[in-house]
């Protein structure tokens, strides 16, 4: 009688549920993990919205999305420039790596790569170490391939530095910059 | 023998083949101005051997660091030959400005002072700056008034021993063809694509080619099968 007692409460099947169920309750809570994402790409990108109009001198530490409307210039160096489908930048840029899917108009100098996208018009010299125009870009202007770091560095400084062979032969004669009024 | 037709003559039988279709709106008087067979007018990208392209690239030999300028729509493949051997890549898309400005396509005469305009727009670049341009069909699209003082505007920016790749279209004036972006694949291969049509402003024929680049030191003609003469001029 005493030993049946005892077995009623069943607190060992209780724990043995809860250990079952444990592992659905780590992906229950997905909103708390998804939340830390968006904080965290909100604070690596800064956005720009589409009723912006900024007129002067833009630079930063971090990721800049445009979709609104830039005009002057845009000092990103380490970072990357988007320019979104509404964006409209009018600019002389200097970036890590600018991705344009709307209007620019500008010298952009990028250390890493430029890519037009398909909707995306840029009217102006590109100084890049990758150039990329997706089918139906539009594109006006000059591109000038520059691998390695000293593409984004200043011309001064570039014939201080000791470049690799194939960039001596490139640097040597490097075109000077027609600068045209667009 | 009658044919009984219902009253619309575009019901002909899509079986029957081209000569006997077109035989047949002949016969109706309602023959249609049907583009040749030959033109391009895929939307799909084609190869197409340059024996032109070809030319060009050997006289711009082996060194790097050369300047061209690009006049037709920019693509990836030109964009990444002409960046890979060390040159420095221009790009002045001539038919989208025309077509973007209805001013540039209605000029009266070379005079008019638009002309003057749509050279500082597009054109605008140190003399003898270029070692080489790739003209491709542009040419033939322009206006009137605009193809004498382009030609002799490029006589300025290339330099001497420099070359210009143009390609003409032997098909009538007024005729609607494909304007095609042309891209480089190989030294002597060009791929192909459609990406609007555009009506013949003229007929070039050898000697007209000739008279408008006399200023030119030589012209090479390169003959086709697919309707496209190919001309390589040094400058």
């Amino acid at each position: 009688m005493w030993k049946r007692k005892e077995e009623p409460p069943p607190p060992v099947p209780m724990a043995s549920s809860v250990k079952e169920v444990a592992p659905p309750v780590t992906t229950i809570p997905p909103e708390k993990k998804m939340e830390p994402v968006m904080d965290t790409s909100r604070s690596a990108v800064a956005h720009i919205g589409k009723s912006v109009v900024i007129k002067g001198e833009l630079s930063g530490s971090e990721d800049l999305y445009v979709d609104g409307q830039v005009e002057g210039i845009i000092e990103l160096r380490e970072h990357n420039l988007t320019v979104g489908p509404n964006g409209r930048v009018q600019a002389n840029v200097n970036a890590k790596e600018v991705i344009v899917n709307g209007t620019m108009k500008g010298n952009v100098r990028a250390i890493d790569r430029i890519e037009i996208r398909k909707s995306g018009s840029v009217v102006g010299d590109l100084i890049a170490a990758r150039v990329m125009i997706e089918d139906g870009a539009f594109f006006k202007g000059s591109i000038d391939i520059q691998k390695g770091p000293e593409g984004a560095k200043p011309a001064e400084s570039k014939k201080a530095e000791a470049p690799s062979i194939g960039d001596a032969q490139r640097l040597g004669s490097a075109p000077t910059e027609v600068r045209r009024t667009f | 023998m009658v044919i009984s037709m219902s009253g619309n003559h575009g019901a002909f039988p899509s079986s029957f083949g081209g000569n006997l279709r077109r035989l047949f709106h002949r016969a109706l008087g309602s023959e249609q101005v049907e583009p040749s067979v030959e033109t391009i007018t895929t939307s799909v990208p084609s190869q197409r051997r340059s024996n032109g392209l070809k030319e060009f690239w050997s006289r711009m030999g082996q060194d790097s660091c050369l300047q061209i300028l690009d006049l037709g729509s920019a693509s990836q493949a030109t964009m990444s030959f002409v960046t890979e051997r060390g040159h420095k890549f221009y790009a002045e898309d001539l038919l989208s400005a025309l077509h973007g400005n209805a001013d540039f396509r209605k000029l009266e005469d070379e005079s008019d002072e638009q002309v003057q305009r749509f050279l500082d727009a597009y054109l605008k670049y140190d003399e003898g700056q270029f070692d080489g341009v790739l003209g491709w069909d542009v040419l033939d699209f322009l206006a009137d008034p605009l193809v004498k003082p382009v030609v002799d505007h490029l006589h300025k920016l290339v330099k001497p021993g420099g070359a210009l790749l143009t390609l003409f279209h032997t098909n009538p004036a007024g005729q609607s063809v494909p304007q095609c972006q042309y891209r480089i694949r190989t030294e002597e291969a060009l791929e192909i694509k459609e990406y609007r049509h555009g009506k013949l402003q003229r007929q070039f024929h050898n000697r007209s080619i000739e008279n408008l680049f006399r200023r030119f030191a030589s012209l090479k003609f390169y003959l086709s099968r697919d309707n496209l003469r190919e001309v390589v001029i040094v400058r």
